[in-house]
């Protein structure tokens, strides 16, 4: 029963849980605004995947502190790194560009002065080089990888195999 | 066990849905928030992010040592310019191979390994010429002093249209290793600037004067100047945040004005709208006339709310002559004070002048102690009656004025939320202050006594 004067939008997320949100939040919500903008009768519910209950409640949390000028406050360190990774996606699905340059942010942080197993486990990348070639990358940049921790933890990839 | 290889089968899915579903751009944002030389490192993850590095708009790039033993053993074994040589051939690599995109974020820091001088120079000179740009918002560059070398900055960084950011660092001691031709002071225009740092020894007041008319929307100005010189100081009205500190040099510039040009420091305008400040002001020889500069320079800043003020300048202030007249801070409403000495009168002098006053932070410097006798007053501070919500005092020695004017604010702090008394290191004195205190009536019910 959404009249098109109503401040609140409908979201539900892939949970099938359903949140009403200012319009004023909603319109951080590129992706969102676009789907509102679009519409040629007013939309009663927008679905939005890949976004979780969990997601929502942070996003709304950092939309509270930064309409009270405290959005420095907001802080993603309880999050472990898989949970990051899940909302700094459904962020960018939403294409949020304040909360998106938060979380960016906060990931870098948390790979600054690691390993390249380190990050590899984080992102879960699969090292696809050949010996021969992952040797001649190294000589290649040399410096890059000069007197840091990146010295790629053979023995643990090993065990993961 | 059918059940373990399934979920493990699963959770590889999942992961590689996790990389799949970042697209480049994101990773590459991701790495635009780390120094280069990570960026470049993780050109060995995957054949995916072999080139991911090269997106990046953003460079990083510091000759720091990973910790100070190595660097300490390359100075020793001379390889210090070395050290440079690599340091350049891979910067000038990431110039090279990166994407032919514009920079839009630039900071170079050199403090380590500087030696030979002219190659040194015409390095630095060239990675800054590159990146100039109308595409360049920030811009960052730090330089270790070394005798007789001066970098000189070509006057199109400081015409760039929309530099947002400008930090220049280059001092150590009386030495600078950055120097901007005086002649470039009335060409200076950067119509975007909101951040501008400059920490070198030879700003002189013409060309920061050229800064502060080229800049019309800066807020924050964080820089040395060089002799407390204020005179036709031409601040924008934007200006919200401002740091000054000044070498103990000024002695010689005072000396040179004369007593009139003292009252042309009227000129500085526009400094009502600065909202926070923190000074930190040597100490010269002729108190008096550096002094009454101050209290006139308070008195422009008639609209501040957050005042932070070092040691020397609390000397100038409340020290010799202790009857110095007092400006009054109107709309105050945060002090951090370091106090040389903790003396109660010129304290609530002080506060008599900032009726607003909420928060108010005192620190104890311990340097001197001196223990001047505590007079009555004839009136309760007014913000200590109507506003001062917390208290915060580091570094109580446990002196009698200094009891005497906690209690003090105890008694008469009306609206008081909380007391705080931090970084005492001896417990006896923690429990006898606790103790003390605790049993002190308390004008506010709601006022908390914390210790940390």
């Amino acid at each position: 029963m959404a009249s098109s004067s109503s401040n609140l939008i409908s979201l539900k997320t892939s949970d099938g849980t359903v949140f009403k949100v200012e319009r004023a939040l909603a319109k951080t919500m590129k992706t969102v605004q676009a789907i509102i903008e679009e519409a040629d009768a007013n939309i009663y519910m927008i679905p939005i995947h890949n976004v979780f209950s969990h997601h929502m409640d942070m996003i709304i949390d950092y939309y509270k502190l930064s309409v009270a000028g405290k959005s420095k406050e907001f802080s993603v360190e309880k999050l472990d790194n898989d949970e990051l990774k899940d909302f700094l996606l459904a962020v960018h699905y939403l294409n949020m560009e304040d909360l998106f340059e938060v979380l960016t942010q906060a990931v870098a942080d948390r790979l600054e002065k690691k390993s390249v197993g380190y990050v590899r486990k984080y992102f879960g990348i699969e090292n696809d080089f050949t010996p021969e070639e992952y040797a001649a990358i190294r000589k290649k940049n040399d410096w890059a990888f000069k007197g840091d921790d990146i010295e790629p933890e053979e023995d643990e990839e090993k065990q993961e195999e | 066990m059918a059940a373990e290889s399934n979920s493990k089968r699963r959770r590889i899915v999942a992961e590689e849905d996790r990389i799949s579903s970042l697209p480049d751009c994101v990773l590459s944002h991701i790495l635009s928030f780390l120094p280069t030389k990570t960026s470049v490192a993780t050109s060995i993850l995957s054949n995916r992010w072999r080139h991911i590095w090269k997106h990046v708009s953003v460079l990083d790039f510091s000759d720091d040592f990973r910790d100070e033993s190595l660097f300490e053993k390359a100075r020793r074994n001379n390889k210090l310019f070395e050290h440079f040589q690599n340091f350049s051939v891979f910067v000038n690599r990431v110039f090279s191979l990166r994407m032919p995109y514009p920079i839009e974020k630039m900071s170079l820091s050199c403090v380590k390994s500087l030696y030979n001088i002219e190659s040194c120079t015409s390095s630095i000179d060239t990675w800054v010429c590159s990146v100039i740009g109308p595409h360049l918002k920030e811009f960052s560059l730090e330089i270790d002093p070394i005798q007789k070398y001066q970098f000189e900055p070509p006057i199109t960084l400081f015409t760039c249209t929309n530099l947002v950011s400008l930090s220049l660092i280059g001092e150590t001691g009386m030495l600078s290793s950055i120097y901007i031709d005086p002649r470039f002071a009335e060409e200076i225009r950067l119509p975007s600037l909101n951040y501008l740092k400059l920490h070198m020894n030879n700003v002189d007041i013409h060309t920061m004067n050229g800064f502060l008319v080229g800049c019309p929307i800066l807020e924050t100005l964080d820089t040395r100047l060089f002799g407390f010189n204020y005179k036709k100081l031409r601040v924008p009205s934007t200006l919200k945040r401002l740091k000054i500190s000044s070498c103990s040099c000024l002695e010689m510039d005072l000396y040179s004005l004369g007593f009139d040009d003292l009252n042309t420091f009227s000129d500085v305008g526009n400094l009502q709208n600065v909202v926070k400040a923190s000074l930190d002001v040597f100490r010269c020889s002729d108190g008096c006339y550096l002094a009454n500069i101050l209290v006139n320079f308070f008195d422009d800043l008639s609209g501040i709310k957050h005042l932070s003020l070092s040691i020397s300048t609390i000397k100038l202030l409340l020290g010799d002559p202790v009857h110095l007249r007092f400006p009054e801070f109107r709309h105050l409403l945060h002090l951090e004070l370091i106090l040389p000495w903790f003396n109660q009168n010129s304290l609530l002098s002080l506060l008599h002048a900032c009726p607003m006053l909420q928060v108010l932070i005192i620190q104890n410097d311990k340097k001197e102690s001196t223990s001047p006798e505590w007079t009555a007053q004839s009136t309760v501070p007014n913000c200590i009656l109507s506003h001062l919500t917390y208290i915060q005092f580091k570094g109580c020695e446990g002196f009698p004025d200094e009891l005497l004017f906690a209690e003090y604010i105890l008694q008469n702090g009306l609206v008081l939320n909380k007391m705080s008394i931090a970084d005492i290191s001896v417990d006896i004195l923690k429990y006898y202050i606790l103790r003390r205190l605790s049993n002190v009536p308390r004008a506010s019910r709601l006022c908390q006594l914390t210790f940390d």
